[in-house]
């Protein structure tokens, strides 16, 4: 592969976006959450990172925010992602490889149905502390 | 303990991003005798007796992590570095920042996978707040280097899908131009 320089980027950039602009790629409501703790990393949470970069990205979807964060203390279960889209519940998924990640952004992102088989849900709040 | 070279670079660096460092350096030299990580920051840094206990497993920096009291990054790492002729060196001083350097041996039969390097890279920089970080890669007398705020710049967001793909494209094409070690 050639080197790609930073204007080369840009343009396929500036490309990308002229082909967005015809659909609509007003605001970005959907957050995929990618945890990317100690543990993710160790189950292999990088790869899932970039396989729902790439499908979200094949799909051309311009709705959506990837972001990660720290253990959620869902360590058995790495690696681990939640999805919060609007009129439906924000899930977490568990053991979310590269295949599953992809899953994941075909069912709930683009179908907006929850993917049975992986959901964790979020860790459930200490009824005495209320924590 | 981690798998490649690429998850301990970024469970290393996350620590300077967790320390609130503004400018992050990260270099990693692979000459085909060793393979070299130098990562220095100017986060909050630590005091001389904090810095006597980052090698204690049993020891994390309190109110890191909420219920956890080991800390097992850097032992582990110094373990696995020594254990190929390599080595661990930190340097530290509160409030001005830290310098940690970490090499193994390239041909040890105990020196992990390098992994991958671009992907380590592109999540990196996804990472939120507001800090500078630059990455150099010299490989077989190549070389690049790029920072979070130029790659922001050129992919348009480093947050949504859509730039993170340019930016992963454009870091996977930089990784594949450099000559093997």
């Amino acid at each position: 592969m050639a080197k790609l320089t930073l204007d080369d980027l840009r343009k396929m950039r500036d490309k990308t976006q002229q082909a967005m602009s015809m659909r609509d790629s007003s605001k970005k409501d959907i957050q995929v959450i990618v945890g990317m703790g100690t543990c993710g990393i160790a189950a292999g949470a990088k790869d899932t990172f970039g396989a729902i970069v790439d499908a979200i990205a094949e799909k051309g979807l311009t709705n959506v925010l990837v972001r990660q964060t720290g253990c959620m203390g869902l360590c058995h279960s790495e690696p681990t992602v939640e999805v919060v889209a609007p009129d439906m519940p924000a899930v977490i998924y568990g053991n979310v490889d590269a295949a599953v990640a992809r899953e994941i952004v075909d069912t709930h992102i683009v179908g907006r149905k929850l993917l049975d088989g992986h959901i964790c849900d979020r860790p459930s709040i200490d009824i005495i502390t209320n924590k | 303990m981690h798998a490649t070279i690429s998850d301990v670079i970024c469970d290393t660096v996350q620590n300077s991003i967790e320390a609130g460092a503004r400018n992050i350096e990260l270099a990693l030299t692979e000459d085909g005798r060793m393979i070299r990580v130098e990562i220095k920051d100017d986060g909050k840094g630590m005091d001389e007796a904090t810095l006597a206990r980052v090698w204690d497993p049993f020891y994390t920096e309190p109110g890191k992590h909420a219920a956890r009291r080991v800390g097992l990054g850097l032992p582990l790492l110094r373990q696995i570095a020594e254990s190929t002729g390599g080595g661990v060196s930190l340097k530290s001083e509160k409030g001005r920042g830290t310098d940690l350097a970490y090499s193994f041996a390239a041909d040890n039969v105990d020196t992990p996978p390098m992994g991958d390097i671009a992907g380590t890279v592109l999540t990196l920089f996804n990472y939120e707040g507001a800090f500078e970080l630059v990455f150099r890669h010299a490989r077989g007398g190549g070389e690049y280097e790029i920072s979070r705020s130029e790659l922001a710049d050129a992919a348009g967001s480093l947050q949504d899908a859509q730039g993170l793909a340019l930016a992963s494209q454009f870091l996977r094409a930089q990784e594949e131009s450099l000559p093997a070690a």
